[in-house]
């Protein structure tokens, strides 16, 4: 059997005392998109670090394409062809936009292609050509999302990781947001999606696992209807 | 026209403080360690110098530059177990691997100091509208302003130089993105080995009497010049070297011989103070807090 793209099984994270995330379980597959959402504090995001390699996970295993990658440096496990677009976003505020789109082209294992990507990307978010020569920090929080965006496509990962690119944005911005990732999901690119917002998720997502107090309580599949009190129930118990 | 040719060294001197700056501002950049034995990489290259006297000019000065970027080399090795310390552990650390040094250097080689001979001939002046200007003061200038722009243009345009940017303004994004952040440590160690190699030739000319304390006596107001001008901002701590420099020399024309002598003191204990209270520099105190590699 062909192995799962991202598999993650069994996966806990504590911080000291406090325990962030407890024996989680989930496969992304190639071309797949998967929703992980929850309340603040569910754990999403510790998720998202223990597999990039930035927490270091108490216990469980993440593989990619088969092969194990806990206990990997986070720059080893990025260009293994895992990207993290983190919460709050993270451009390097004072270089120009173009340096940090070259950032993202430094990270490729293979720098065959990086000429298409980058053509690809501008047609996506055509702001981080028009503003290229200017400082990513005067840019507004959409157009830093886009950028963000942008630049983690560009080191051609396998696995997109996302964390809450909805958060803070103008809803006219994140449909357009949206509908660029889903021009990386006909691509190809596996994306695993964190939001705290479930409509956002199970919308655009082939499914969507519902994390509460670090566990997976629930899988939605795409375009479930959310009842109101289903998901009070899902997210807080 | 006194004020004129203290200008002039003074604007000599501050270019050379500017390439101390921006070596101890590099390796801050990317460890946020304060190297207080970078100094001690001038003291290293300038007894290179004492060591090879009688040798022809090209080995003297590849000798030299080797042995201070080896060294530089060898201090990021010694300071890698403490990347999970405290910051003032940190501080701690790398003063005693400066003291340990110094001293080394006094029992091997005792106090008393000995002329170099290195380039002497550039000590001669020639002058212009009235002002006296010695030859080294413009060989310092070229020299300095050409390895400013250099490292500049390194850091500005090569890629090499971007992961480094990138890992000084946050090392967790440039993890993410795959910069091969141990990789830019010691890259940033060579650099800053390979400044203070350069500043340590020109400096032997102008200051040729070699003792235990040589690169030390540079090192503090260069330090005092990155601290006020913020430690991980590679221009502004490369201004504030060249600004205290520039001071020194104007004020040391001005001051009494008597006041003279305490000036390094006085910057010494200052850049301690600031260190311990704001350990990002002083301008760098509503920012994120940085993480260290
Ligand atoms: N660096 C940290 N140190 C201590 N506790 C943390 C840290 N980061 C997160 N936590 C805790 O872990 C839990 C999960 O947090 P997080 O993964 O950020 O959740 P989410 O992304 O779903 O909001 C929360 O209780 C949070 O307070
Ligand atoms: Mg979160």
């Amino acid at each position: 059997m062909a192995e799962v793209l991202l598999r993650v099984d069994g996966l806990s994270v504590r911080y000291g005392a406090v325990s962030a995330v407890e024996e989680v379980g989930f496969g992304v597959d190639g071309g797949e998109v998967v929703g992980l959402v929850g309340a603040n504090g569910a754990g999403k995001s510790s998720t998202l670090l223990a597999i990039t390699g930035v927490v270091r996970p108490q216990a469980g295993d993440v593989r990619l394409g088969g092969e194990s990658i806990v206990g990997w440096s986070t720059e080893r496990i990025a260009r293994a062809g895992i990207a993290l677009v983190p919460e709050g976003r993270h451009v390097f505020s004072s270089f120009t936009v173009e340096e940090n789109l070259r950032l993202g082209l430094l990270g490729r294992a293979d720098p065959a292609g990086a000429e298409d990507d980058l053509a690809w990307v501008r047609e996506l978010f055509p702001v981080v050509a028009e503003r290229a020569d200017e400082f990513a920090g005067h840019l507004s929080g959409g157009q830093q999302q886009m950028l963000v965006i942008a630049r983690a496509l560009l080191s051609r990962p396998r696995v997109l990781l996302l964390d809450e690119p909805s958060l803070g944005l103008a809803p006219s911005v994140v449909e357009t947001v949206f509908s660029a990732l889903e021009q990386v999901r006909e691509r190809g690119v596996a994306i695993l999606l964190v939001e705290q917002r479930a409509h956002v998720a199970v919308a655009f997502a082939d499914r969507t696992h519902v994390m509460r107090s670090g566990r997976l309580v629930m899988t939605l599949d795409r375009g479930h209807r959310i009842d109101v009190d289903e998901m009070a129930e899902a997210y807080f118990g | 026209m006194i004020y004129l040719q203290a200008f002039v060294d003074a604007v000599a001197l501050g270019t050379l403080f500017a390439l101390v700056a921006m070596g101890i501002g590099l390796v801050f950049g990317v460890i946020r360690l304060v190297n207080f034995a970078h100094g001690e990489l001038l003291t290293a290259g300038a007894y290179a110098l004492l060591f090879t006297k009688g040798m022809p000019l090209p080995v003297r000065i590849v000798v030299s530059l080797a042995v201070v970027v080896a060294l530089s080399a060898l201090m990021e090795f010694i300071y890698r177990p403490l990347r999970t310390v405290s910051p003032a552990t940190v501080l701690i650390a790398t003063f005693a691997v400066s003291f340990l040094l110094q001293n080394a250097a006094l029992l091997a080689f005792g106090t008393q100091g000995e002329n170099v001979e290195f380039l002497t001939e550039l000590n001669t002046a020639f002058v212009v509208g009235g002002l006296r200007i010695r030859w080294i003061t413009v060989v310092g200038l070229v020299v300095g302003g050409l390895t400013l722009a250099a490292t500049g243009w390194v850091l500005r345009r090569t890629d090499a130089g971007l992961q480094m940017r990138a890992a000084a303004a946050d090392v967790q994004m440039a993890r993410l993105l795959g910069v091969p952040v141990r990789r830019v440590v010691v890259m940033a160690f060579l650099v800053a080995g390979l400044l203070a190699g350069i500043v340590t030739l020109v400096l032997a000319v102008q200051r040729p009497l070699i003792t235990p304390t040589f690169g030390f006596q540079v090192m503090i107001p260069a330090l005092v010049g990155v601290v006020v001008g913020g430690l991980d901002r590679l221009v502004p701590a490369a201004l504030g070297g060249f600004a205290v420099g520039f001071a020194t020399v104007m004020l040391s024309s001005i001051l009494p011989g008597a006041q003279r002598v305490f000036l390094n003191t006085v910057l010494f204990v200052l850049v301690i103070t600031i260190l311990l209270l704001k350990p990002d520099g002083l301008f760098v105190g509503r920012r994120r807090a940085v993480e260290r590699v």
